[in-house]
């Protein structure tokens, strides 16, 4: 019985130690996120401002780096290349799984970039450059809050799993 | 000269199956709804926001909306911004240039003409935007319209400096694409210089009509700095452009026959004595710079043909163009002194 009990104790004290982990680790995930499109937008804006290619062909051409948030952008950013080489008719927000795009930010962070995806492709140059002017510069700005964020509060929510996770057990075993 | 054979021609595709991708869903029923018969007469679609789309042919409407009335459709200002963007391939920073120009280049040489909201930059227009109605002007090459012009404008397979001239909208365009190919078939190395994108109609900057296997295209290119050009880096045996008409033209025209190119271009013009009028084609004249003249008429039929000293050297009988249509393919023996703009 004190088996049996001693490991509910463990299997919930471990339960809570990862809930702690997971919470900091959405906040790393949310920073990679913002990073890998600030990334990939910059890479936009440098090819927009010197080639006339469409769209699909520029997306298709920017280079991914080893960047973890990078891996998870480019193959959402692929699949909506092709849905738009396969059905001529979609724009690029009608072929981007927006889901899975803005999928480790959160709310805001999607609304400052649903513009600028809505947009894209469909304006002339001077605009399309004003548009990923502001939404790098947005970017710029969530990136840091971001950091500052992950920075303040990983430790926090790791500790405080850790830490909720010792007092459950002990709760439980006493 | 070869005259050109079944074998040479590219073959054509429908161009229901080369614009498919790009039409909204309800267009396509409505031109899948189009006989064989009546979808080989189609000139154009025009889509108006909140207007009845329209097919046509010529002037006539194709579109059989009297009999099946679940074929119309009426798109909204949405549904025709969406067919804009689709046709400028959601990357309407990319065609700007080419819609500067009014229109854009699709797959097949067809173009889709769109009107909407203009953007004016330091006065001039510099872009486009709110979309609100698209023609879209399905291109229909010809290829063997040159034959009958093509003994008229060589010298026993050497080719002449020639002026094509025809009131707009009797096909010089599409002859000059056709002595293009037909030049090019023959071995000769043919420059285009395609200042309005309508003699090879390049997308992307790949010809999508067939201009003949030795030809080279500067596309979108001042004509008389791209003669220039073209000279300089292609040395083509033929440099073809359309619609002469700034002064520069005619200098470029004339530095290319000093350089050995011949050189065929067109001119809008009614008639011989307009030709002259006109500054830059008046000074061609004066100059004595071409060999031939070719009058066109309605549908690229040959009018007439004068030599560089304006003797007569064909001339299209009366009796034929009424019974026929069509011109009697026999130069004229003799040369008729008829016109003397010295």
């Amino acid at each position: 019985m004190n088996m049996m009990r001693l490991a509910f104790a463990g299997a919930a004290a471990g339960g809570c130690a990862l809930m702690g982990m997971g919470m900091a680790r959405r906040l790393v995930r949310r920073e990679e996120a913002i990073a890998a499109w600030s990334r990939l937008l910059d890479g936009l804006a440098a090819q927009l401002s010197y080639v006339d290619d469409p769209l699909p062909d520029v997306l298709s051409r920017l280079t991914v780096s080893d960047a973890p948030g990078d891996a998870r952008l480019s193959s959402v950013i692929e699949e909506a290349v092709d849905n738009m080489c396969r059905d001529r008719t979609l724009s690029f927000s009608d072929a981007l799984d927006t889901e899975r795009a803005f999928a480790d930010m959160d709310a805001s962070d999607a609304a400052t970039l649903l513009p600028l995806v809505r947009e894209l492709g469909t304006t002339a140059r001077p605009q399309q450059t004003a548009r990923l002017d502001s939404a790098r510069a947005s970017l710029a700005s969530m990136a840091a809050r971001a950091a500052d964020m992950t920075a303040r509060q990983k430790r926090l929510y790791v500790s405080l799993g850790l830490l909720g996770g010792l007092a459950l057990f002990i709760c439980l075993v006493g | 000269m070869r005259q050109s054979t079944h074998l040479e021609k590219r073959p054509q595709t429908d161009w229901r199956v080369t614009l498919d991708a790009f039409l909204p869903v309800s267009l396509r029923a409505m031109v899948n709804l189009l006989s064989k018969a009546d979808a080989a007469r189609v000139t154009e679609i025009r889509v108006r926001a909140e207007q009845p789309a329209m097919i046509m042919a010529g002037k006539e409407r194709v579109d059989r909306l009297d009999h099946i009335h679940s074929g119309r459709w009426i798109p909204t200002g949405d549904d025709v911004k969406q067919f804009a963007q689709t046709l400028l391939g959601h990357s309407m920073y990319a065609r700007a240039e080419e819609l500067r120009g009014g229109y854009v280049t699709l797959p097949g040489g067809h173009r889709a003409g769109l009107c909407g909201r203009v953007v004016l930059e330091d006065g001039k227009a510099h872009h486009m935007q709110d979309f609100s109605s698209v023609a879209l002007r399905i291109a229909r090459p010809v290829p063997g319209c040159a034959d009958k012009i093509m003994p008229l404008i060589t010298d026993g397979g050497r080719p002449l400096n020639t002026l094509i001239f025809s009131a707009p909208g009797c096909g010089k365009t599409t002859m000059l694409r056709d002595i293009a190919r037909q030049h090019a078939h023959a071995g000769l190395q043919v420059g285009i210089v395609d200042e309005r994108s309508e003699i090879a109609a390049c997308r992307q900057g790949v010809p999508q009509m067939d201009v003949g296997p030795s030809t080279d295209v500067l596309d979108a290119c001042l004509k008389a700095e791209g003669m220039i050009l073209m000279l300089r880096v292609f040395s083509p045996d033929v440099l073809i452009t359309d619609e002469i008409g700034r002064a520069m033209d005619a200098e470029a025209i004339d530095e290319a026959s000093r350089c050995g190119a011949a050189v065929v271009v067109s001119a809008h013009a009614g008639s011989m004595e307009e030709l002259m009028q006109r500054p830059v084609t008046g000074v061609l004249l004066r100059q004595r710079s071409l060999e031939r003249y070719v009058q066109l008429g309605p549908a690229g039929q040959v009018l007439k043909a004068w030599n560089g000293t304006f003797g007569v050297i064909y001339q299209v009988s009366a009796a034929s163009r009424v019974l026929s249509g069509s011109d009697d393919p026999t130069p004229s023996p003799t040369l008729m002194p008829e016109f003397d703009p010295v």
